[in-house]
């Protein structure tokens, strides 16, 4: 089997938020929506810092579907419109999805977005890559883990944008790629464990 | 209100539109009935699903020090991708958000779609839409006007770093004054580069992918991570590699929190903070004593009746200047390349002056500043700024990064660079792996240092005029200028105390301003000239550009939008106009063909066709591996030495570095009582100077500009987070969202630099700036800064 996920190595990460950037030029995300967001640990703004001056750490973290084993989104789903599929990514079927956003409140990584209304892009044309479907008012979305560039064998674009090669793309169930490496040798760890969603984004510094 | 719904404070640019007393054309909207907005001109007629993709090599064109190359996707006529180019030297292929959310910013409501013309007072910003024949005859008879009248030095060129093309053509054959004011950012310089004799603060004579080399790393007032985004990835490398690094910073910036130490020190300090390390060197004889005799003047002979050294001086045919100066050899003076193993102090008599050596004078110097007195001013603790000299000196090879625009904005900035430029000389971290001092190489640097391309030749007689003074005194002094020819956003960035600046504007005979974006500056010019961006152009390509150890061409991405034009068309115009039509290339293929002509052999395997056929990117013909500069010990000082005795500072009391402080932001300001807080306007990752405030894309995560102040000081003011606060002193006022962070230093507020003036409640953060220029500016190479940091105001809820 093949069971995709990305580790980041948060040192590396600068919370430049270009992962964010190339993340929505290549899904053609409208205005309003993210699917990876750069969150500064422990902080209410962009930026911070948690302590007090000079006594100050900061840390930032992306965040984006964490791409469970498990995940929470999918068992909510009704209409099996979210599927884990044959690479180990979680995917949305858009066509199935009836907008009753079940999967968002289910997911504890906040990892999901919703037109609420008809997508506003500026500029106001698709752009991206454009074997991307474009989502239409009252559907869920998310990170795809960049399905169409994977399927491609490319790395997702997050991974090849960051600025800090903090990223590394791979495949977890090969115990000899550089990721399941990483992973062992960096004590690497998931986001919030105790919810047993196993995510296949891995984190260490 | 009609900009209800927008973030920003104050003035927006729909609100713009309506208060300007005239209808959307008065901002060149109108001549094409559809273009009411940029959206509805864009909009799609139909669905476009089955477009064609067209893949367009080009570079991103901006000021941030990096130059991305980019992968650029067409799509039906519209900018649909962009993506990093592949480099030869693969570790370079990046690009930043900024570069990315271009597509976006290109089809910003805030390009200037067409030519404008005046219409209210200057600094009102009311224009009406004029065509481009009439805005080029009037520029034209403007210029013309002028020259008839004063000659050509009496037209200004400002222009902007951010350009490739800033009419050099024009400018000479015109004979103006031309300038991008380097009074805002390169003033430690003026002392390092005394010593190195290399250019522009230590630029480009190592390469940041040899830090995997270095042990020990300090970086004084340079946020890397933020200002050199591209360069994140080698700070990573070399800790990885088991480099140590340190930052020392007001701030608690995202370098410092990657750093290995972060030190906090007094702002504008950075000065004692050398000198302690100097006296800590000196008190533990950590300097390298073989390096400093050969290589650096500390053996050099010096009067001490008057402080001028003994020397023999020589002028070669095309000016150059060199010195050979007279050492001790232990009984008598010798000229240096004879004594292998001078005498570094003492007292002697040559010919019946007394003399001693320029090391005795820094040692007996640096009795002033002990490393309890730099711990005093710095506020730094003295046994971490001992250890951090010990650690410079010993875990070698050693780094001193600097940055464009740390204590270069405060007023003693060319004594931090002089002071600073002392511990490479003592240590001698330089002119080996791993070793540097100075502001990081960014896309000038590596190999291509020495990179020489060709030009587009005009008669010997076009010339430019040079500049008089600096642009900032022209405000306030008698000068020729009555014309002001302003490339980009100059008025606001490039000088301080805004309310001067705009009695200075109102004083000139004609303003014209060529700019893409509705910047500040636009609403004092006479006529307004749209440029389009750097994607697009008229011809098959823009310009070239040496970075990296590569060389990089813009080719067209997208046809110009709206109605403008590229910086070449404008001058090629003008020019036509002014009677200098015959020396003009007629495209920019023949003015790139020009530069590509050039005897340097690292040129030699490319052709403007060869650099098409590879996507826009070449490598030079260089060695592999990082550049390291000075291997030879060689400077291009007149001795060809380190030379940390400036002997043309005799005057000005700083031939050695002796500390000043910042000239108001010190801390025992009586100003401070009114005054308490110093406001800094800091570089952030999410801007480059005045650009990128209208990105949408960025201001999806940080939707507008916020004054950042520590807790302590916003509780003292009751303050909270998203409060709208004024900031005033005696020279002016602005307002603007205060946010409060724990990253800000306590009697610090800082802000990212560059604001538009919409977005700071109508007024410009340069309305407080301090703008007061040193005396020994004069001297200095690079002139006095404009120490804009250096400023106390105060802060209250608006």
């Amino acid at each position: 089997m093949t069971r995709y996920g990305i580790a980041i190595d948060l040192h590396r990460c600068t919370g430049c938020h270009t992962c964010t950037i190339a993340c929505k030029i290549q899904n053609n995300i409208p205005m309003g929506l993210l699917w990876n967001r750069v969150i500064t640990e422990g902080s209410d703004m962009v930026d911070g810092a948690v302590g007090e001056y000079p006594n100050l750490t900061r840390r930032y973290v992306p965040v984006a579907c964490q791409h469970c084993e498990n995940p929470a989104c999918m068992r909510v789903c009704p209409t099996g419109a979210t599927y884990k599929d044959d690479k180990g990514r979680v995917e949305i079927d858009y066509d199935k999805c009836i907008g009753c956003r079940m999967c968002m409140a289910a997911c504890p990584y906040n990892a999901r977005v919703f037109n609420w209304n008809e997508p506003h892009r500026e500029p106001d044309f698709d752009y991206g890559d454009k074997t991307v479907p474009v989502r239409s008012k009252g559907v869920a979305e998310k990170c795809t883990l960049c399905k169409e560039r994977t399927d491609r064998g490319e790395e997702p674009r997050c991974v090849v944008a960051c600025m800090g090669r903090a990223r590394t793309f791979g495949d977890l169930d090969d115990p000899n790629s550089e990721i399941s490496k990483l992973i062992a040798e960096r004590h690497a760890y998931v986001l919030l464990e105790e919810q047993g969603t196993k995510p296949q984004v891995h984190y260490f510094e | 209100m009609s900009g209800a719904t927008s973030p920003h404070a104050g003035m927006t640019r729909r609100n713009f539109l309506k208060t300007a007393g005239v209808a959307a054309g008065a901002l060149g909207l109108a001549g094409a009935a559809s273009m009411t907005t940029t959206n509805n001109w864009l909009a799609p007629a139909e669905a476009h699903a089955e477009a064609e993709d067209q893949v367009i090599y080009t570079f991103h064109q901006t000021n941030c020090g990096n130059r991305c190359s980019l992968k650029c996707t067409v799509r039906d006529g519209r900018m649909a991708n962009i993506e990093s180019n592949t480099w030869e030297e693969d570790q370079y292929s990046i690009c930043c958000l900024k570069g990315l959310s271009e597509i976006q910013r290109i089809y910003s409501p805030d390009r200037i779609q067409t030519p404008l013309k005046r219409v209210g007072e200057r600094g009102e910003g009311k224009f009406e839409s004029i065509s481009w024949e009439e805005a080029f005859d009037t520029v034209a008879q403007k210029l013309q006007e002028s020259v008839d009248k004063y000659g050509g030095s009496s037209i200004l060129f400002p222009y902007s770093s951010g350009l490739v093309y800033e009419m050099p053509l024009l400018r000479k054959l015109l004979g103006a004054q031309a300038i991008c004011e380097s009074g805002i950012d390169m003033a430690q310089g003026n002392g390092l580069d005394q010593t190195t004799g290399d250019a522009t603060m230590g630029k480009g004579p190592y390469e940041v992918t040899d830090w995997v080399n270095t042990k020990t790393l300090i970086m004084v007032g340079v946020n890397l991570l933020e200002s050199g985004m591209t360069d994140a990835r080698f700070m990573f490398d070399a800790q990885e590699a088991g480099c140590n690094v340190t930052v020392v910073d007001p701030i608690f910036t995202s370098t410092a929190s990657k750093a290995d130490t972060w030190v906090p020190i007094e702002p504008g300090t950075d000065a004692a903070l050398y000198l302690g390390m100097v006296s800590a060197i000196l008190d533990n004889e950590w300097y390298d004593e073989e390096y400093i005799k050969a290589h650096t003047s500390c053996p050099f002979l010096v009067s001490t009746a008057d402080g001028s050294m003994l020397k023999e001086t020589s002028t070669a045919e095309d000016g150059t200047e060199t010195a050979t100066h007279y050492v001790w050899d232990g009984s008598r003076a010798r000229l240096m390349d004879e004594v292998a193993d001078p005498i570094l102090e003492g007292t002697f008599e040559v010919d019946g002056v007394e003399c001693t050596t320029v090391f005795s004078l820094l040692k007996e110097n640096q009795k002033n500043y002990t490393t309890a007195w730099a711990s005093e001013v710095t506020t730094i603790p003295e046994d971490q700024i001992i250890e951090l000299a010990r650690k410079y000196a010993q875990e070698t090879p050693s780094f001193l990064l600097i940055g464009y625009g740390g204590n270069d904005k405060y007023s003693n900035a060319d004594i931090a660079g002089h002071a600073m430029s002392l511990l490479p000389s003592l240590t001698g971290n330089i002119g080996k792996p791993g070793c540097g001092a100075g502001v990081r190489g960014n896309h000038y640097g590596c190999h291509s240092l020495t990179a020489k391309l060709g030009a587009w030749a005009l008669p010997a007689e076009f010339v430019e005029t040079p500049l008089e003074m600096q642009t900032p005194l022209m405000r306030t002094n008698p000068s020729s200028v009555h014309t002001v020819f302003n490339l980009g956003n100059t008025f606001v960035q490039h000088l301080g105390n805004y309310n001067t600046t705009k009695e200075w504007l109102k004083t000139l005979d004609f303003i014209v301003t060529s700019d893409i974006y509705y910047c500040d500056s636009v609403a004092w010019s006479d006529i307004v000239l749209p440029v389009c961006t750097g994607f697009e152009t008229r011809d098959e390509c823009g310009m070239i550009q040496v970075s990296k150890n590569h060389i990089l061409l813009q080719m067209k991405v997208l046809d110009p939008l709206f109605e403008s034009k590229t910086d070449f068309e404008i001058e090629h115009e003008l020019c036509g106009r002014l009677g200098f039509g015959e020396y003009m290339p007629e495209s920019t293929v023949d003015y790139v063909k020009a530069q590509l002509t050039t005897d340097d052999q690292a040129f030699k395997n490319v052709t403007y066709e060869k650099l098409k056929e590879n996507n826009s990117i070449m490598r030079l013909d260089y060695p592999d591996g990082p550049y390291v500069g000075h291997t030879d010990q060689v400077y291009k000082t007149k001795s060809g030495r380190l030379e940390i005795y400036h002997e043309g500072m005799l005057g000005y009391n700083q031939e050695l570095p002796n500390y000043e402080s910042p000239i108001e932001a010190y801390a025992d300001n009586p100003l401070k009582e009114k005054y308490p807080l110093q406001f800094v306007q800091a570089r952030r990752r999410y801007r480059v100077h005045t650009q990128w405030w209208n990105s949408e894309w960025v201001n999806q995560i940080v939707p507008y500009p916020t004054l950042e102040i520590n807790p302590t000081d916003a509780e003292a003011r009751g303050l909270q987070s998203g409060d709208t606060v004024r900031i005033f002193n005696d020279r002016g006022e602005f307002s603007v969202t205060c946010l409060i962070n724990n990253a800000a230093r306590p009697g610090q507020v800082y802000m990212c630099e560059g604001t538009w003036c919409r977005d700071t409640g109508g007024a410009s953060y340069q309305d407080v700036t301090n703008d007061t220029l040193i005396e020994r500016g004069k001297v200095l190479p690079y002139g006095a800064n404009i120490p804009m940091y250096d400023t106390l105001v105060q802060v209250e809820k608006a």
